[in-house]
């Protein structure tokens, strides 16, 4: 694992490093992924999006004024993405599915899927990060402006609708 | 099935799920549980989702891996076409520019030279006076234009680097002394315990040899003692009997008066 700061390896990527933008891309991927598919609950399409926000953050590396903040900047990049895409999802058919539907790849997690699409935002997101990323409690709680304490009440909350949901 | 726990531990079991308790609250926690069946079902509840949703997100793993790895190598394509378009850009614009100065030079001269009695010396001293300074001027002029913010963009960039590489070299700099100085903190006091042990070797020793020289010191006094008295007896033995052979009246009368 490299041990450079995400402010070093920022720099670094300004000036041509590829190698270090390809670290930060590894550091943040999943992360990133599991915010996109939180918002979108598209498998194909969230991977599209986050593709697509790590490409976009590298052309416009130079708007970042504080290289310690890429993780919050890469995420705002794709937040708006998201919200972009579902926009669009609803006026043309430029996303694969339509809205709120899972992805036909679900296979035997179709109903789960189904069921977290349908958690409220606020319990969604950090239940599908936190999964997707590996249990990061901190990292999710910076990215949402909350603490940690709250997103683990909200992961557990979530929990319980779904086996609610799953039961009936 | 609706789940309720005791509205006293749900927070309580919902932050154990997470590891944010401490052992000793963990298990207070746990004896609780094994007595209260809403709070034990509560829990278990959650663990159960806790696998399931594990055992989905495992599921992805392979996708997710293959989208990074797509990533990788669109961010690789990606690079090399950027940067040099925007110099050749630059340079163009820097060659239309003297291409141009050398059509205004071959129109002046033409039209010059197709005006009637005008000689060739004449035509270059016209030149050389009013129109090549001008032009000179205004080439000049448009390559520092185009060449000033790369130049200030390059300035800036090894202002960057040359800032993040002391950054860096400080940084290992201070790394490197503070390992330096615990390394010789560590071998000071690796010398001082050994200096010590030593010292507690040598007195103790020295203990040893006094307990030695003590013990064989008493025995010496008691021998030397034992000998005296011996010494002491037989002189007194010996005393007597001269004296009882010199005055042997005096030493019976002094007997009958005891």
């Amino acid at each position: 694992m490299d041990e450079r700061s995400d402010q070093i390896l920022t720099a670094q990527s300004r000036q041509g490093d590829k190698t270090a933008y390809e670290q930060l891309v590894l550091r943040h991927y999943r992360h990133v992924l599991g915010l996109c598919y939180a918002i979108l609950m598209n498998f194909n399409d969230a991977q599209d999006v986050c593709q697509e926000t790590f490409l976009r953050g590298f052309e416009k590396l130079q708007d970042l004024r504080d290289d310690s903040l890429f993780a919050n900047w890469i995420h705002q990049i794709a937040r708006r993405m998201c919200v972009d895409g579902l926009r669009r999802r609803k006026k043309s058919q430029f996303f694969s599915t339509l809205n709120e539907q899972p992805c036909s790849s679900d296979g035997d997690y179709s109903d789960l899927t189904t069921a977290i699409a349908g958690l409220p935002d606020d319990y969604r997101i950090p239940l599908v990060m936190y999964y997707l990323d590996g249990h990061d409690e901190r990292a999710i709680a910076s990215h949402l402006g909350t603490s940690q304490s709250t997103v683990c009440r909200r992961i557990q909350t979530a929990k319980q609708l779904l086996y609610e949901r799953l039961s009936e | 099935m609706n789940i309720n726990p005791c509205p006293d531990h749900k927070t309580e079991i919902e932050a154990y799920c997470c590891g944010h308790l401490s052992p000793a609250q963990a298990a207070s926690l746990q004896e609780h549980l094994s007595g209260c069946s809403p709070c034990s079902r509560y829990y278990d509840m959650l663990i159960q989702q806790d696998k399931q949703l594990s055992a989905w997100a495992d599921s992805l793993d392979s996708r997710i891996q293959d989208g990074q790895n797509s990533l990788l190598q669109r961010l690789r394509e990606k690079e090399v076409s950027s940067a040099p378009l925007e110099r050749s850009l630059r340079y163009r614009y820097i060659w239309h520019t003297a291409a141009a100065a050398v059509l205004i030079a071959a129109g002046f001269f033409s039209a010059r030279l197709l005006q009637p009695a005008i000689s060739k010396e004449q035509l270059f001293a016209e030149w050389s006076q009013t129109i090549q300074p001008q032009m000179e001027q205004k080439l000049a002029e448009a390559v520092a234009r185009q060449l000033r913010p790369e130049l200030l963009q390059m300035r800036n960039d090894l202002a960057d680097k040359m800032t993040t590489q002391i950054s860096e070299s400080t940084a290992q700099s201070v790394a490197l002394s503070q390992a330096m100085n615990a390394k010789l903190i560590r071998e000071f006091a690796d010398a001082v315990q050994t200096v010590q042990s030593r010292d507690r070797q040598v007195v103790s020793d020295a203990l040893l040899r006094l307990e030695e020289k003590r013990l064989q010191d008493k025995k010496q006094t008691q021998k030397a003692v034992t000998s005296l008295a011996l010494a002491t007896g037989e002189e007194i033995a010996r005393t007597r009997r001269q004296l009882f052979e010199a005055s042997p009246v005096l030493f019976d009368s002094s007997n009958t008066n005891q």
